[in-house]
């Protein structure tokens, strides 16, 4: 095995941990504010990808169709939470409504998102050209698309957004206020159910534009928010579900480890390896390996 | 087995009620040939089914224009299964108990097909799948009233050796989706490669879903193999085609793909430049304009393709063609047999160079799908259109 493979493999990795930590944020962000787990995170990227292939496709200029999956995938984020969390929320007297039941909605909503998608995209995949189109980059003999840089890039800077946003706004404050205590920021006048619907928006605007990077590579079908939500999950819980640094890392970590898997091991045990480390983490480090991050929960 | 169970009393209970509501439907000798089909017309194979509707329709259409056969129109009833398994099995059910069809055409893939195989047979009715894997119409004696039209897995590696051999590309790698079809294609190339004097060097797999195939190629690009074969449908099959393209594979090695990438023009539309210079095996649709005129199928390609075209406003398919000719079958076994389903399944078994879409059909007892290795084209991947290939 020559070096250059080896690098290959890892920067393969690291593209594919890109679009993991992409969908991984979303997670968090909703997690952090609400204590929900939101599995339709993976079908907001889906209804994100799909918007900006059939816009892009139908003519209009790649930056407005990347736009436009942002507004859908923020949409689409709004409506989960208004058919989810808030209803349950409001009725919710001092905890009668369990967070499993709001994770048991969220996996409600991811399947019938799915189904919609089917419904009106159909089955085929829809293909969106490259943000920069031109050759891959040549790096010591391993080359890697330009599409991976856009996604790589795009993923440092919603973390530096969100870690802003988080730590230096009065809104941002608020959010993490409902994280801390739900019913003391209730005292102090925010509103759980309005910060819950900014999370979810919040979410689905960062998988909305992660669906948008990721089309390129993979391809916009129906059915990508599955696997995308489940691999975002993993990595957002080795990364501790507490902060949008922690779950990059925790992504990136996890792309490489299945493309050395699939690289030097065999290709056939590459997604078995996600759900062993997922396994793994919660036997040995149920916080994570980045609990302490700034959006602790209590 | 002469008792009836309840089931089949209800069902006929049920079929005599539908029968006496909708007049329109001639029950007594003379009426039309009716024939069912089960098809995936939503659901995740739906890319399938709607264009295997049309096709069965356009057969149907052009029988009953001609004033039918012998005299009798043909009936068709289709069903959606959802692309569901289980789903399959119950409109097959309804076909026979409640439809009193002659003969079922389906599903439009291997799974769909599979549960209605023991009811059809122990129920007597004739079933012509649009499903590839050889175990639909193997072993011969447990399949005696099941037929298929695309061509056997086998004939597919057949192809496929007869060009690397040619070309002496020798030893290859062998990559394929992490699912039945992708084992089913390994499998018959397990078995036939070594015959073929083609030596593999690693046999890779890849998730039907995965978005990088990049560590599996360059493992098999370290292996030292001459060719690289993909065994895989779209969206999987363009984006090892993508991958490849970005490791600048395609100038060192050659890459050659199945006919599941060849019989759907996805592949290319969504491999974008990166399938350049792939060579495929493919159905003839495809490269129906660049046959020899010779060819016997040349003439029904073209006109297919022409009418699918006129009535759809949508591109042809290999994938319909199948279906088309599952029809065909039906309408040429009808002339000979008339309705009655062991006649018709006679008439099926003894079809003799009949010219379909997919290919010219010969059935025997042992053989129920009648194509052979001729019937496959090889073709390259050239300014986003497939070229011919003859060796």
């Amino acid at each position: 095995m020559a070096a250059a493979d080896l690098l290959q493999f890892v920067l393969s990795g690291l593209s594919v941990g890109g679009i993991y930590a992409l969908v991984a944020v979303g997670f968090v962000t909703i997690h952090a504010v609400t204590g929900v787990i939101n599995f339709a995170q993976g079908e907001l990227a889906m209804s994100g990808a799909l918007a900006a292939a059939v816009l892009a496709a139908a003519g209009l200029p790649l930056p407005f169709a990347v736009a436009a999956a942002v507004v859908v995938g923020a949409a689409v984020g709004l409506v989960v939470d208004r058919a989810t969390v808030w209803p349950a929320l409001r009725r919710r007297r001092m905890g009668a409504v369990a967070d499993v039941v709001l994770i048991l909605l969220t996996i409600g909503a991811s399947i019938a998102l799915r189904g919609l998608a089917l419904a009106i995209f159909g089955s085929e995949p829809y293909a969106l050209g490259p943000f920069t189109p031109g050759a891959p980059i040549v790096l010591a003999g391993a080359v890697v698309p330009r599409q991976t840089l856009w996604v790589l890039g795009l993923s440092a800077a919603t973390m530096a957004a969100l870690a802003l946003f988080f730590g230096r706004t009065q809104v941002g404050a608020a959010l993490r206020a409902c994280a801390m205590n739900r019913d003391a920021a209730k005292l102090a006048g925010i509103s759980p159910a309005r910060m819950s619907a900014l999370a979810f928006g919040l979410a689905g605007a960062v998988a909305g534009l992660a669906g948008a990077a990721i089309a390129p590579i993979s391809f916009a079908t129906y059915d990508m928010g599955l696997m995308l939500g489940l691999k975002g999950f993993v990595s957002a819980v080795v990364g501790g579900l507490a902060s949008p640094p922690g779950a990059v890392v925790g992504a990136l970590a996890l792309g490489v480890l299945e493309s050395l898997a699939a690289g030097l091991v065999s290709s056939g045990y590459k997604d078995a390896i996600a759900f062993l480390v997922l396994i793994a983490v919660l036997l040995v480090r149920p916080e994570g390996f980045f609990p302490g991050g700034r959006l602790r929960r209590v | 087995m002469t008792m009836r169970t309840r089931r089949e009393w209800l069902g006929s209970a049920a079929a005599a009620a539908a029968l006496a509501a909708l007049p329109r439907r001639a029950r007594a000798q003379g009426g039309p040939y009716r024939i069912g089909a089960v098809l995936e017309l939503s659901g995740p194979a739906s890319i399938w089914g709607r264009p295997q509707r049309e096709s069965i329709q356009m057969v149907v259409d052009d029988v009953n224009a001609k004033g039918g056969i012998g005299g009798r129109k043909v009936e068709l009833i289709v069903y959606d299964n959802e692309s569901k398994e289980t789903n399959s099995l119950v409109l097959a059910k309804r076909l026979v108990e409640q439809d009193g069809v002659l003969g079922i055409i389906g599903a439009g893939t291997t799974p769909t097909t599979m549960p209605m195989i023991p009811y059809v047979t122990q129920a007597k009715v004739p079933l012509v799948s649009m499903g590839s894997a050889d175990v639909i119409i193997t072993p011969p004696a447990e399949r005696r009233w099941i037929f298929k039209t695309p061509n056997n897995t086998s004939d597919v590696v057949t192809k496929m050796l007869e060009y690397l051999k040619a070309k002496r590309l020798t030893p290859v790698a062998f990559l394929s989706v992490n699912n039945a079809y992708g084992d089913s294609g390994r499998r018959e190339f397990e078995k036939a490669a070594g015959k073929a004097g083609i030596e593999v060097t690693v046999w890779e797999r890849f998730g039907a879903t995965d978005k990088d195939m990049k560590p599996q190629l360059t493992r098999a690009r370290a292996s030292g193999a001459k060719a690289i074969v993909v065994w895989a449908i779209p969206p999987a099959a363009p984006l090892v085609a993508k991958s490849a393209a970005e490791l600048g594979l395609p100038r060192e090695v050659q890459m050659v793909h199945d006919h599941g990438a060849g019989s759907s023009p996805a592949f290319i539309d969504l491999a974008g430049g990166a399938a350049e210079g792939t060579v495929l095996v493919t159905a003839k649709l495809p490269v129906a304009e660049q046959l020899p005129d010779a060819d016997p199928q040349k003439p029904v390609l073209l006109a297919y393709a022409k009418a699918y075209r006129e009535r759809t406003g949508q591109p042809p398919s290999a994938i319909g063609g199948m279906a088309y000719d599952a029809m065909l079958l039906y309408a040429n076994a009808l002339e000979t047999a008339g309705a009655d389903r062991e006649k018709l399944r006679d008439a099926l078994e003894a079809t003799r160079g009949l010219v379909g879409v997919t290919g010219v059909f010969s059935m025997s007892p042992e053989d129920h799908n009648g194509l052979t290795v001729e019937h496959l084209e090889l073709a390259r991947v050239e300014g986003g259109k497939q070229v011919r290939l003859t060796l």
